[in-house]
């Protein structure tokens, strides 16, 4: 059976609950995205095998209430008390057992780390004879020869999400009961069934009170992700013009914003995890800049459109429903902007989104605009992709080939596959 | 008189410029020695500048140490880098001593060191050969103390005023400081960090139990040689130090050398977010030289320092801008901006990076808003952007195409050395009809200038504005400058005002300068004033010598092998490689031994061997000697016995003859004889006795 891989301490084994396959798995909760995409591929797996799920709810979790969706092709199971504890016991006796043996594999290599780092210093000190400088360097040299990579110790990969997973939706909808109480919640702030409702999210340095979580190493500064809400205006006012109901998800960290025709969600006393799903999978199509979000209109199966994306390749969106539009790129020393190619090279990847040496135009008003009508066009009647959006894709797709090697992190082409998405087709006109 | 001025980098000498002209104006020498070199903003040229224009002004590098901040801070994160240019590579302590240690020689190392380190500057009279002794050893680390010792001390006292630092960011008044406690945080040794999360954080009692027990460390670790011999040779009158508090400063022992050579010292702090945003400063100074009445409130609060201590000088860095006068007029002024020359304008004053990272797309922001304001005066009003000197390539990302009437000046490409930077910056504040910031000291001098400022509380800037104590300055209803707006709508009203001549906007403004900047009157130079104090400060007697106690001594002797741990744990190495540590010295003891037990083995074997040899060779020697002795006795004996015997022969053979009766017997007796003996000698005298003829 295929298994899904996970980020951060989430893992999944196999069990059997009467004489069926159960995947019995913790997805890593501390990232909304990743806490949905890890929910999803496990669905799909268990699709592929036709095996059953069973969550574990991880101590932290970014939005609780996706642990309450139901899928049609696979059953999610909510065992009793007896049974939950035995596939708790096993999972459980698993991890302890995986983290023993990593846990000792880590010490070991660490411990070898640092036997070779004083030998070095050692092999250097000329009060110790040639025949045990020799001797140090030989073990040194046995030392360096065993190259362990921590990630892979600790049973992760660079890349861990899978692309062709997610092809295929899968049905999800909340349990009835949650389904039901949900309802009535956004009824009473006044979001009903008949309404042709769109999300929007637009992330900001609120969420991570001014500190944005880097990679270990890495130079990229998260905060240029973050985009603001004054952007959208026109593309919610353009919306609300057509009839949609905006409704801004996010937190209460966020600035209010008042507007006919939104419902700000975010700041609203109100706000529960589970009605923001509730608007996930009820919303014609998610607004989302680049941020964690956009991985869960996968789980939600809700039409995507990202804008003020910054990576050309780990964005781009997996259905035919996707969209997306990049911010414009500026090279900080020399002022020039960025064109595909440019964006497509080592030199790009080797320093996305570092602050020091590329600098980020958020996209304009009138660009969301275009892009937001755009979507709405293409919900309404699927228009086939254009010369140009096919050019673009195709050369996203060869340069990822070598791009991917070097850079790729979290999810690139999959096979072959980089996504049945888009870019908005103003912005593959500009290059092809 | 002397005066040592010991600064972080060169680019402090900004701050201290009008008082270093003054000091030497008055016919004083003052040395400046900096710790870092770097080449940000062209301070170096600055400085050289200062140098070459200011009869008894030097300057030069302090020196070197190898256990400096730099390779403390590099063990622990290498992204948290002190002021000033340095590899931002992963090199651990032991891959910088083995560099050291192989590559070259003490002698050639320090050579190396200073030829490196005082490139450019004029040089000090700091040589190699003062530095180096007799043996060629280096002395950077502290001449008489051993090299291991030396080094354990002055990375445990990095270590302790860096955890002090981070500690004081556990205080309720930094609540909002997150992005303080966070640069702090990662300057602080990784095992450290952890321990001092889980047990002092959120424990404000803890925090300070812990901030006491270090600064009564600090006064158990010794002071550093190489900075006594400095001092003994510089032998300055009076020493001043600036910053002193940056994170884990070094600084501190220059305070410690100098009250043990009893050589009166001043910290002078250097600007107005120095007490509040950066570490401790441990040690009291003889006297700290602070701006005004609430630098003196921070300094005796936060700092510690007795009030009788500390003396209010105004803001000497600025005392520039109350004499300037513009240049140009505000048409001639626009045109140069490219600006409408008939309208009035905005200035916006940018701010550094570590306050507003992304201030480009905020500026895009600001100008939209400003440009949708229904005051007419304010929509269609010029905009001058004047990004912050260290901050400015991320202003390329603005596009000014999209808005008519908007500058950046001086340009992206501006030459921050060039003559005219300061008058150009002057005269774009005077002609301006406000100045919008986030959160710098541009602001104050918009202030002195007499223009009214504006902010906006954004969350991109919640860090820099809400999180820090010294915005509080500015932004205070009472004594504060800033006009400071929630949004852009109400930031857009007080814009509005800005048309509208209000008198008491201005009066605002110059109660603010009053009180912070010129506190001991608006008149007053405070350079003069800062001058004035060094200059009394230096004229009394100097200081006892400060001898160190017995008891202190013991203390330290105690406390070497915690300061070691402490060494050992800030090199951050997780617990295996930790453990492993000792061991593999043990198994290079091991191996050592392992190679003498086998060597003297094999001495033993040789010797073993050889001995026997030889004995063999002598007692074949002996043998052959012995032998030959015999072989020669018995050949002697044997000829002896021979002779004997053929002498009985001989008598048996005569007697025989005697005894034969007949002739022909006899003759056939004597023919056998002679064919049995032949020729032989016996055989002769048997013939010639017997008379017979054969």
């Amino acid at each position: 059976m295929e298994l899904p891989q996970y980020s951060g301490d989430g893992t999944c084994i196999v069990a059997s609950v009467n004489g069926r396959e159960v995947i019995v798995s913790r997805p890593y909760g501390g990232a909304y995205g990743h806490q949905a995409l890890e929910i999803l591929t496990t669905l799909v797996c268990a699709r592929n095998a036709d095996a059953d799920v069973f969550f574990i709810r991880p101590s932290r979790t970014a939005n609780a209430a996706l642990f309450d969706l139901e899928a049609d092709q696979v059953r999610i199971l909510r065992p009793g008390l007896f049974q939950r504890l035995r596939l708790y016991c096993k999972f459980y006796m698993h991890q302890i057992k995986t983290k023993v043996v990593m846990s000792f594999r880590l010490w070991r290599m660490q411990a070898r780390l640092g036997a070779a780092r004083e030998l070095k210093f050692h092999t250097a000190n000329k009060n110790f004879s040639k025949e045990v400088r020799a001797h140090l360097r030989g073990r040194l040299k046995d030392l360096n020869s065993r190259k362990d990579d921590p990630r892979q110790l600790a049973g992760r990969n660079t890349v861990y999400y899978k692309r062709l997973l997610l092809q295929e939706p899968i049905n999800t909808r909340f349990r009835s009961e949650v389904h039901q109480a949900t309802k009535q919640e956004a009824e009473s702030i006044g979001i009903y069934p008949n309404m042709k409702l769109v999300a929007i999210h637009a992330r900001t340095s609120g969420f991570k009170a001014g500190i944005d979580l880097q990679d270990v190493g890495s130079t990229r500064d998260d905060s240029l992700r973050n985009t603001y809400i004054e952007s959208y205006f026109e593309a919610i006012d353009y919306l609300v013009s057509e009839g949609y109901t905006v409704v801004r998800i996010g937190d209460s960290s966020m600035r209010r914003i008042d507007r006919t025709g939104v419902i700000d969600l975010a700041t609203s006393s109100h706000r529960t995890s589970a009605l923001e799903v509730f608007v996930l999978l009820k919303s014609k199509f998610l607004l989302v800049g680049d941020s964690g979000p956009h991985l869960v209109s996968y789980l939600t199966n809700t039409p995507l459109l990202m804008v003020n994306a910054t990576d050309p390749l780990l964005v781009y969106p997996v259905r035919k429903t996707g969209m997306y539009l990049l911010q414009t790129v500026i090279d900080l020393d020399t002022g020039r902007s960025l064109g595909l190619s440019d964006l497509l090279t080592d030199d790009y990847y080797g320093s996305i989104r570092s602050s020091t040496r590329f600098g980020y135009r958020p996209n304009t008003s009138d660009e969301i605009v275009m892009a937001v009508k755009e979507m709405v066009q293409h919900l309404q009647s699927p228009a086939p992709e254009t010369l140009s959006q096919t050019l673009y894709r195709q050369a996203v797709l060869n340069a990822s080939e070598t791009i991917k090697d070097k850079f790729a992190r979290k999810w690139t082409v999959d096979r072959g596959v980089l996504g049945d998405g888009r870019p908005v087709r103003f912005y593959a006109d500009r290059w092809f | 008189m002397k005066v040592l001025f010991v600064m972080l980098h060169a680019g402090f000498a900004r701050y201290y410029e009008s008082v270093i002209r003054e000091l030497s104006s008055r016919g004083h020498r003052v040395h400046i020695a900096y710790e870092v070199q770097r080449k940000k903003l062209n301070e170096d040229d600055s400085l050289t500048k200062l140098v070459s224009t200011c009869p008894g002004v030097t300057s030069g590098m302090i020196p070197y140490r190898v256990e400096n901040v730099r390779q403390v801070l590099l063990r622990s994160d290498t992204s948290a880098d002190r002021s000033g240019s340095f590899e931002k590579t992963k090199r651990t302590k032991r891959s910088v001593q083995t560099s050291m240690s192989n590559a070259l020689s003490p002698k050639q190392e320090t050579e190396r060191i200073f030829k490196s380190t005082h490139d450019g500057i004029q040089p000090s009279d700091y040589t190699v050969d003062q530095i180096v002794d007799e043996d060629g050893q280096l002395l950077v680390l502290g001449g008489k103390l051993p090299h291991a010792l030396s080094q354990t001390w002055q990375c445990f006292g990095t270590t302790i005023r860096l955890m002090q630092d981070y500690l004081r960011y556990f205080d309720p008044l930094f609540a909002h400081a997150f992005r303080l406690r966070s640069r702090a945080e990662k300057r602080v040794p990784k095992l450290l960090r952890g321990v001092l999360n889980r047990f002092a954080k959120d424990r404000p009692l803890i925090s300070k139990a812990l901030i006491f027990l270090f600064a009564k460390m600090e006064h158990v670790i010794p002071t550093v040689r190489a900075v006594d011999m400095y001092l003994q040779e510089q032998a300055p009158d009076i020493l001043l130090v600036t910053p002193l508090v940056d994170f884990g400063s070094q600084q501190v022992d220059y305070i410690k050398s100098a009250r043990r050579r009893g050589i009166p010292s001043i910290h002078c702090v250097a600007s107005w977010d120095n007490l509040t945003s950066k570490g401790l400063m441990r040690i009291v100074p003889d006297q700290v030289l602070v701006w005004n009445e609430s630098q003196k409130v921070e300094a005796h609060l936060l700092h510690n320092i007795p009030n009788e201590n500390i003396v209010i000088t105004g803001a000497q860095v600025f005392d520039q801008w109350f004499e300037s006068k513009p240049v140009r007029t505000h048409q001639a002024l626009c045109q140069e901006m490219g600006i409408s020359e008939h309208k009035p304008y905005l200035l916006y004053l940018g701010s550094s990076h570590f306050i507003a990272p992304n201030e480009a797309t905020f500026v895009a922001r600001w100008i939209d808003a400003v440009r949708r304001s229904k005051d007419r005066n304010v929509a269609e009003c010029s905009i001058v952007i004047r990004p912050h000197p260290a901050n400015v390539r991320q202003f390329r990302v603005l596009a000014l195409e999209r808005w008519s009437n908007v500058a950046i000046w001086p340009s992206l490409s501006q030459n921050l050395s060039s003559e005219s930077f300061k008058q150009d910056y002057f005269d774009s504040l005077y002609h301006s009809v406000g100045v919008v910031g986030v959160n710098t000291s541009a602001l104050v001098e918009a202030a002195i200038v007499g223009r009214t400022t504006c902010t906006i509380r954004d969350e991109d800037f919640m860090h820099a504005q809400e999180g820090t104590l010294h915005f509080q300055h500015l932004s205070s209803n009472e004594s504060g400058c800033l006009f400071v707006a929630d949004n852009f709508e109400q930031h857009v009203t007080h814009l509005s005002a800005l048309f509208g001549n209000d008198g008491a906007r201005m009066e605002r403004s110059q109660r603010f300068v009053e009180s912070f900047v010129r506190p001991c009157g608006i008149e007053k130079k405070a350079t003069s004033i800062v001058v004035d104090t060094i200059e009394q400060q230096a004229a009394l007697n100097k200081r006892q010598l400060y001898v160190e106690s017995t008891g202190l001594k013991g203390v330290r002797s105690l406390m070497y092998p915690f300061a070691a741990g402490i060494k050992m744990v800030a090199v951050g190495q997780s617990i295996p490689t930790l453990t492993i540590r000792p061991l593999v010295p043990l198994y290079i003891i091991g191996v050592s031994v392992r190679y003498r037990i086998s060597e003297v083995y094999k001495n033993i074997n040789h010797f073993i061997f050889q001995s026997i040899n030889l004995s063999v060779r002598r007692a074949e020697k002996n043998l052959r000697r012995q032998l030959h002795r015999l072989g020669k006795a018995s050949r002697k004996k044997f000829r002896h016995a021979r002779k004997k015997s053929w002498k009985v022969i001989l008598s048996i053979a005569v007697t025989m003859n005697r005894v034969i009766r007949f002739r022909s017997v006899r003759k056939k007796f004597a023919q056998a004889i002679f064919s049995i003996a032949g020729t032989k000698n016996w055989a002769m005298k048997f013939l010639r006795r017997t008379k017979t003829k054969v």
